[in-house]
């Protein structure tokens, strides 16, 4: 019993600990993105951010339907996805969650961006993220040209945004 | 018509599911078989798993157009790590890793189906194919509809799922077996496909009769025709007879502990368990000490009396009955116990050596008070003069002794706290000396509940039965530390005593998952 709870402890050190690192990414601002290929909430088709380099820039914000912070900023970039119009694509990337799930969350919470499933935390890990919601802005170079790291949403911070579109 | 309506019912429910699963097939390694014969094989199968309808299958160009996209470095063959990184690169639930091995006139088709969550071989499908390409062909669309039952039976959908435009799927109907054998952790093979190892229930057996074999080192193997029957769970539970011969293990240095990673034994290195257990016990008052609740008047330092008493047997009034929640975890182990016990002083002499006397307070025949001796050295008491139950809660941890086939003997120490009720069908020791010395009686009955803890020094084994039954027997050597008070007026006495007890407990639980 005593060993078994010593192992697991320190199994779970060991965890923390590669996550803490393995979540450490070098992504910075002005590096090309990786890519999205991702599985679309609705059906299994891709969606593939390659797609739109050349075409249109791309609005990524990672989230799952736990993070409190994430339903603060999807209304916002929903209003504001609707201002742009067509030259921004926005996309929203559930981390890591089942797909019924997330169905119901989008239905219930009236979501109408394109939404899609990092089934296995991939794409988030690579973009760097260690914090809900992420947003990163790729523009049509396929350039990351805005991270907000660790920082998550507070309100307000779509201003920053925004104003930061509007220089693309 | 109800099987009718079933099937309109689970026809609907796979149309209706909007999310299909997302699988990809790797492609074929093979040995002594023709480059074209696994690449036609790859397509047979692709085809047959997009006709089921039951799946996304992510078709080979575009998986391969992903992986070059985040630059996916593969080595050549692909092993199952790899295939878990390739499918959680191009967001599958499954891949499949096929293989056909070639013989005169055989082929042997193994495919293993990766569960890219959990990161392991989720089944396995084996087929044997006499015959030519044609034969081996059929073989695949045979292996996909095994993968879409085995995949569904594991994942969402609990019911078998039908194949669309095969109307006469939608007549087979299933069942399961639940398969034990003695010893536990032998190899079962169905229709020659390995299906894991007992004891373990099979839940997506067509109906009809199968061929069940089970394969555990060291034994004969077993072989017998089973009848899986619709709907229906059969249980199967078999001897596994030892194969004669003997066998000699020589390790350095000596003492390494033998056991076989492909049977079940090794599973029961580390196990939780329930245990309800029941016994029988005697016991003693080891250490009754007495003392009066007052000092002496004339000299208010001094207690007014003292008492110890000697050599007190106690009996079990009723069983004593506990539940255990425990496990170990190689060679130690621990359990959390809840227990009652219930003792009492059968009818004996009890001898005292006390000190002191009581004093009876002045009234008009002793207008100064009078002391009388505490005494005599010994009290002829009655049967049930002190009962005592004890309901306690205690953890104790155990060693192992090293295993012994399904037998783990054990010896261990444990701490319990709990409530101890003392009571008396007659007044209070006290009380009861006074009225035999002194006809003296103005007491109530002994009845009182105090806190008190114990040690528990155990010792015996546990055996695990088959369907992971585990029964035990234990000796067990409890002291229960409990004090109370006794009489009232001036007689009012303070006790303290161990209840010593020596327990035989048979217990019968269950290991579990």
């Amino acid at each position: 019993m005593v060993l078994k709870l010593l192992i697991k402890a320190i199994s779970l050190t060991l965890l923390a600990i590669s996550f803490c690192l393995s979540a450490e990414s070098n992504l910075k601002v002005g590096d090309p993105a990786p890519p999205i290929s991702l599985f679309k909430l609705e059906s299994n088709k891709y969606f593939r951010s390659k797609d739109f380099i050349g075409e249109k820039h791309l609005v990524v914000s990672f989230f799952a339907t736990w993070c409190v912070p994430c339903a603060k900023e999807i209304p916002k970039l929903i209003e504001m996805s609707e201002e742009l119009g067509d030259e921004f694509q926005f996309v929203l990337v559930d981390v890591k969650e089942k797909r019924d799930a997330v169905k119901k969350h989008v239905d219930k919470k009236e979501i109408t961006l394109q939404v899609v499933l990092d089934k296995y935390g991939m794409v988030f890990e690579k973009f760097g993220g260690v914090v809900l919601p992420l947003l990163v802005v790729i523009d049509k170079n396929g350039k990351v040209t805005y991270h907000t790291g660790q920082k998550g949403y507070e309100e307000g911070d779509e201003l920053k945004l925004k104003k930061h579109l509007k220089t693309l | 018509m109800k099987k009718l309506l079933t099937t309109i019912g689970l026809l609907s429910s796979i149309f209706a599911q909007d999310g299909k699963l997302a699988v990809s097939i790797l492609d074929f390694t093979g040995e002594d078989v023709k480059e074209k014969f696994l690449r036609a094989c790859y397509q047979q199968l692709e085809t047959s798993l997009i006709e089921s309808n039951r799946f996304t299958v992510i078709e080979k160009s575009q998986r391969d157009e992903l992986l070059k996209e985040q630059e996916f470095q593969s080595s050549g063959i692909c092993d199952e790590a790899c295939a878990v990184e390739i499918g959680k690169m191009v967001g599958a639930e499954y891949l499949m890793l096929g293989e056909i091995i070639g013989f005169a006139d055989l082929y042997q088709v193994n495919i293993k189906i990766i569960n890219i969550e959990k990161g392991d071989v989720a089944e396995k499908v084996t087929k044997q194919i006499s015959g030519g390409m044609g034969e081996l062909l059929n073989g695949m669309e045979e292996a996909s509809r095994e993968i879409v039952r085995r995949i569904s039976s594991g994942g969402q959908a609990q019911q078998p799922v039908l194949q669309t435009g095969l109307p006469t799927a939608v007549q087979k109907t299933y069942g399961s077996v639940d398969i034990s054998t003695d010893p536990l952790g032998a190899n079962i093979l169905i229709d020659g496909v390995e299906r894991g190892v007992t004891p373990k229930t099979i839940a997506d057996l067509e109906a009809g009769p199968h061929n069940l074999t089970l394969v555990y080192p060291g034994y004969e193997r077993l072989q017998k025709r089973i009848m899986v029957e619709d709907g229906k769970t059969i249980p199967i539970s078999e001897y596994l007879v030892p194969k004669t011969g003997s066998l000699s293990i020589l390790s350095e240095p000596i003492g390494a502990q033998e056991f076989n990673p492909r049977t079940g034994q090794e599973n029961y290195r580390s196990k939780t368990y329930f245990l309800i257990y029941t016994g029988f016990s005697i016991g003693a008052l080891e250490e009754f000490y007495a003392e009066s609740a007052f000092t002496d008047p004339n000299s208010p330092s001094n207690l007014l009396w003292t008492a110890n008493v000697l050599d007190v047997s106690t009996n079990n009034t009723i069983p004593q009955i506990g539940i255990k929640f425990g496990g170990w975890n190689e060679g130690i182990g621990g359990e959390l116990d809840i227990s009652f016990l219930s003792h009492h002083t059968p009818a004996q002499i009890v001898y005292y050596d006390s000190h002191g006397q009581i004093f009876f307070p002045p009234t008009s025949e002793y207008p100064d008070g009078a002391y009388y001796p505490v005494g005599p050295d010994s009290v002829d008491l009655p049967d049930k003069f002190l009962k005592f139950k004890s309901f306690s809660f205690g953890g104790q941890v155990y060693l192992n002794v090293p295993f012994i086939k399904n037998m783990r003997p054990y010896i261990g120490i444990g701490l319990s706290f709990g409530m101890n009720n003392v009571s008396s069908d007659y007044p209070g020791p006290g009380s009861y000396a006074a009225k035999n010395i002194l006809n003296f009686d103005e007491s109530e009955s002994l009845n009182t509940t105090d806190f008190g803890w114990g040690i528990e020094l155990p010792i015996g084994i546990k055996y695990i039965s088959y369907k992971k039954m585990l029964f035990s027997i234990e000796f067990r050597v409890s002291q229960k530390h409990i004090s109370f008070v006794s009489s009232d007026a001036y007689q009012k006495e303070k006790d303290k005593t161990t209840l010593q007890t020596f327990q035989l407990n048979l217990g019968m639980g269950k290991l579990l998952e």
